[in-house]
Formats: structure tokens, sequence, C-alpha cells
């Protein structure tokens, strides 16, 4: 009997349980629900409620916004993150581009792109504060400075993989220099713009907290600490969860969505 | 328009890779006369210099010496339109089969207002019209190549280089593409300049079937065969063993002069 099953399941649609887990969305889901259960154990295991559940820490956000004091210091963090990418890929994608262009160039700046990568990201921090004062500008300044060298890397990268077969065809149909930036070499550095883009976004959200933890008087960072002193673990999580989730929106409903329109001439990006 | 070459005694160099500071020598003292309308095959194995004389036409290398002139004028010439049929297809992966050739259009400088026209003229002569909105991933390897063709001709070029352009297809749809090309040369009337190292597909296609090997021309064969050509008939055969005979001969005598002779401390080329 126990032989013949899988005889008479060929050509069957598998049971329902397993048709769960060949649907990529659904095991997604699985995956987040089971993100949340071993939290609730987590927090159970830990003893004196020193580790609060997610209900617990859900709770506290929505109170949080319901005070509305989320919204005043998510949006400067915000700022900072966001005006400290811009200038990071100011100095990044055209450092970048040199580099990838010129060998001499390379040769000039690969030991200062290793230096600025080795420098710990606080450092930067603490030196920027010291020179222009624990100010927006300093702030800014440390995090761009810690997001530019990945970025240059990446860009680097792009430009060193250019084809020169194509740039061989735009010479020879005499294209100018514009028509092969914007046709010929835009298009192929663009997965790699995209991919520092992230990496920097990535890497500035979590410098961002830590300058505004060091110095600054508002913005998430410094709500963190706030309740770091007090220890009141539920509102650090609470704030570790807004911009937990506020990155997992711009990864998934900017990030993804710019992918799939800026890529969609590639057979692998639409699918 | 549809241009005249001449070629006078045209040396190229390179660096060398083996002897440092001295130069190999590709091309020494090529000369050569094309017809306005002539459609010329340059037969040669690899290394002989053919490509690098196309690259020199196409002034994709303004580095050598000697004369070569396109309707009497230096190759890269403002005016001197070249359409460029590669190996490869080298379309832009990220435009449209349409985008493809407007970025052609744009880049010769032909006017807006009559892309419109050409598009469509070239698109159906190449029986592509059905597929303008298509992305090159989406179109097979022949029509890749069709579109590129349909690329080179669109700037209504002066002149048509073609470097072994069909070497990467099947042989079926080679074939098809050879009659096309000769049915498109016949209507056009274009110069072609086509390299290759197919005997068979030269004396097909060509007028003349220029004979090259260590950086010289040997001889310039003349196929005096009606057209349209057949491609499986018997005079066909016969004229390509007569060029296979008469290659064998002239790389029996180049032997002796091998391309990758270097010359230490000879004088490189210097730009136009």
């Amino acid at each position: 009997m126990l032989q013949m099953t899988d005889q008479n399941r060929r050509g069957m649609a598998p049971p329902a349980w397993r048709s769960v887990f060949q649907n990529i969305g659904a095991i997604r889901i699985v995956s987040i629900v089971a993100a949340l259960v071993a939290w609730e154990l987590l927090s159970r295991i830990v003893p004196n409620n020193l580790f609060p559940g997610p209900l617990e820490s859900f709770g506290a956000l929505l109170s949080n916004i319901r005070d509305g004091v989320i919204f005043k210091h998510l949006a400067l963090t915000l700022l900072r993150v966001f005006s400290g990418l811009a200038l990071a890929m100011m100095i990044g994608v055209p450092v970048g581009i040199v580099m990838g262009l010129s060998k001499r160039a390379a040769a000039f700046l690969d030991a200062w792109l290793m230096i600025s990568m080795a420098i710990p990201s606080l450092c930067y921090g603490l030196i920027c504060f010291i020179i222009f004062g624990l100010n927006e500008f300093g702030a800014i300044l440390a995090i761009a400075l810690t997001g530019a060298p990945s970025i240059t890397v990446n860009v680097w990268e792009g430009v060193k993989n250019l084809d020169a077969k194509l740039m061989r065809m735009a010479d020879a149909y005499q294209a100018n220099r514009m028509l092969v930036l914007r046709h010929v070499i835009l298009p192929q550095l663009a997965p790699y713009i995209m991919a520092s883009l992230r990496f920097g976004l990535g890497l500035i959200w979590k410098i961002a907290i830590l300058v505004e933890l060091l110095g600054l008087p508002n913005g998430v960072g410094f709500e963190l600490y706030y309740w770091y002193q007090l220890a009141d673990m539920r509102q650090v999580l609470a704030w570790t969860l807004v911009f937990t989730l506020f990155m997992l929106f711009i990864e998934f409903g900017v990030f993804k969505r710019l992918e799939t329109r800026l890529f969609s001439w590639r057979p692998s990006a639409s699918q | 328009m549809t241009a005249t070459i001449t070629i006078r005694n045209l040396h190229k160099s390179f660096p060398s890779r083996e002897i440092p500071g001295g130069y190999t020598s590709i091309l020494k003292g090529v000369s050569l006369d094309v017809q306005a309308g002539e459609f010329i095959c340059i037969l040669g194995s690899s290394g002989c210099g053919k490509s690098t004389l196309l690259n020199i036409l196409a002034a994709l290398d303004p580095h050598y010496d000697g004369e070569l002139l396109i309707d009497g004028k230096a190759p890269g010439t403002p005016g001197i339109k070249v359409g460029y049929l590669f190996q490869e297809d080298r379309l832009l992966p990220w435009r449209t089969a349409e985008e493809n050739i407007d970025f052609a259009l744009a880049a010769a400088g032909a006017p807006k207002s009559v892309w419109k026209e050409r598009k469509e003229k070239y698109f159906s002569i190449a029986g592509l019209s059905e597929y303008r909105k298509l992305y090159p991933h989406q179109l097979s390897g022949g029509m890749r190549q069709r579109l590129s063709l349909v690329r080179a001709l669109a700037i209504e070029p002066d002149l048509l280089l073609m470097d072994e352009p069909f070497s990467s297809l099947d042989e079926m749809t080679a074939r098809r593409l050879r009659m096309d090309i000769l049915e498109i040369w016949r209507a056009t009337k274009r110069t072609i300049v086509f390299v290759t190292h197919n005997s068979y597909e030269a004396s097909f296609l060509a007028d003349r079937v220029v004979i090259m090997a260590g950086g010289v021309v040997h001889e310039a064969i003349s196929v005096n065969l009606p057209r349209p050509r057949d491609y499986d008939g018997q005079a066909l055969f016969d004229m390509n063993r007569q060029v296979i005979a008469r290659f064998i001969a002239s790389s029996v005598t180049a032997s002796g002069t091998s391309p990758l002779v270097a010359v230490a401390g000879s004088s490189p080329n210097r730009p136009k």
C-alpha cells in the first residue's frame, strides 16, 4: 500500500500544506510570522520583563504615533539620512567614474579610498563635531563621509566593466559625448549606481542614528539614547521598530519598484 | 551618395608585446582602389590586417602612415557617413529595436524630420516592421544582425563596412542574410567593403575578392559571374576553387614576411 501511494500521486496536485511552500509569497509571510514568534518566545525567556515582546513594543510604537512625538524625530532623521546620502553620492559617483576611466587616478586614489574605508564611522562623527560643532552640518558631513567610499567602490567597478565593444560601435557611428553618456554609459552604470544607493543607505541609516546619539538634541538616535538612559526597553524597541519599518518601506516600496522600472529591458528583472 | 576609396602604401604598426619599445607591423604598404557602388570582399586569415584596415576606414583608428581617402577626404571628415556591421550585433540591450536606430540617426546627425520615414523604409526592407518595439534580447540572433543592418542603412551611409557579420550565425540564417545584403546593395548601390575568411561567401557576394596576407594586398580577383548568383551552382563552386588556389599561393609567398615580425625601435605611427 505504501509503495502504491507515491505511484498514485504522480501527476496529481501536491497536498494543500505542501503547496504553501511552493508559493514564494507565502514563504515570506511564514518567515515574518516565525520571526515574531521567536521574538515573543525570547521575551518570555528573558527574566524580569527586561525584553518586551512584539505586542508590547508595537503598543509603545502606536502610543508614540498617537502622541505625535514620532513624526518630528523621524522627519529630522530622514532629512539627515537623505542629505547625507545625496552628498555621499555627489562625492562617490564622480570619484568612482574618474577612477574607472583613468588608471593613474585609480593608482593615486586607491590608497585614499582604503584609508577612508578603514576609518570607523564613529571617528568621522567625532572629528566633524569637534571641527564644526554640534550642528546639522557636522552631522550630515560625517554621514556623507562614511557612505561615500563604498559608493565609489561600486561605481568604480561599474566603469571598469563598461563594454568596450559598444563604445567602439558608438565611435563608428560618430556619436558625440552626450549621446554616448546617455545611451551607452549611464545605462551600464545604472545597476551599479542602484546597488551603491542601496548599500549606501543601509550604511548611512546606522551612522545617522549614531551621530544623533553622539551630539544632537533630536532625531531617532537621540530618542533611543534618551530611553536607554531611562532603561525603558519598551521605548528602545519601539524606536528601533520605527526606523526598521521605514527602512523596509524604502527598500520594497521605493527601490524594488524603481529597479523594475529601470531594468525592464532585462530578461530577468521582469520575472 | 556612394563613395570611392583610394588607398596608397598604407602602413600601420602597434607597440610590440614581445619586444619592449618595439613595434609590430600589421599593414605593410596596402594599396587598393574601390569604385563607387562596388562590392569588395577582403579575404584573409586572422592576423593578416583586414580588421585593422576596416578600423582605419571607419576612422576608429586615426594613427597610420600612407594615404587613405574616402571620396578624396580622410576618414572621419564630417560629412562622410559610414555604416558598420560588426561580427556581433552590438545593439544597445537597454533600448528597443526602434530606439537603437534612433541612436544611430542621432549620432549621424540626421534631421529629426526624416527619422520616421527612414525607419519605416529600412525596417520594412529588413522585414522587421512588426518587431520595432521589442528589445534585442527578445529577437533571434539572425534578427538582431538584421537589426544592426537596419542601423547601418538608416543613416544612409556613403560606405558600408562589414566585419565578418555572419560568422557567428548558423549557416541557414547566414545564407538568407547574404541574399538580403545583395538585394539591399542592388537597391541602394552603396559601396560595400566586406571582410571575411570564408572564400565561398566572398565569391558569392563580391565584384572583386581582394586577397590579403602578411599585411599587404596580394591581388584582387574579379568575379565575373552574372547576378543573381546561384549559391549552390557549379559556376560559383568553380570560382571558389580558383579563389582558394590563388589564396593559398599568396599565403605561401607571404609566409616569409610574417605579420608578427617585430622591428625594434622603428617609428610609431603619428596621428593624421
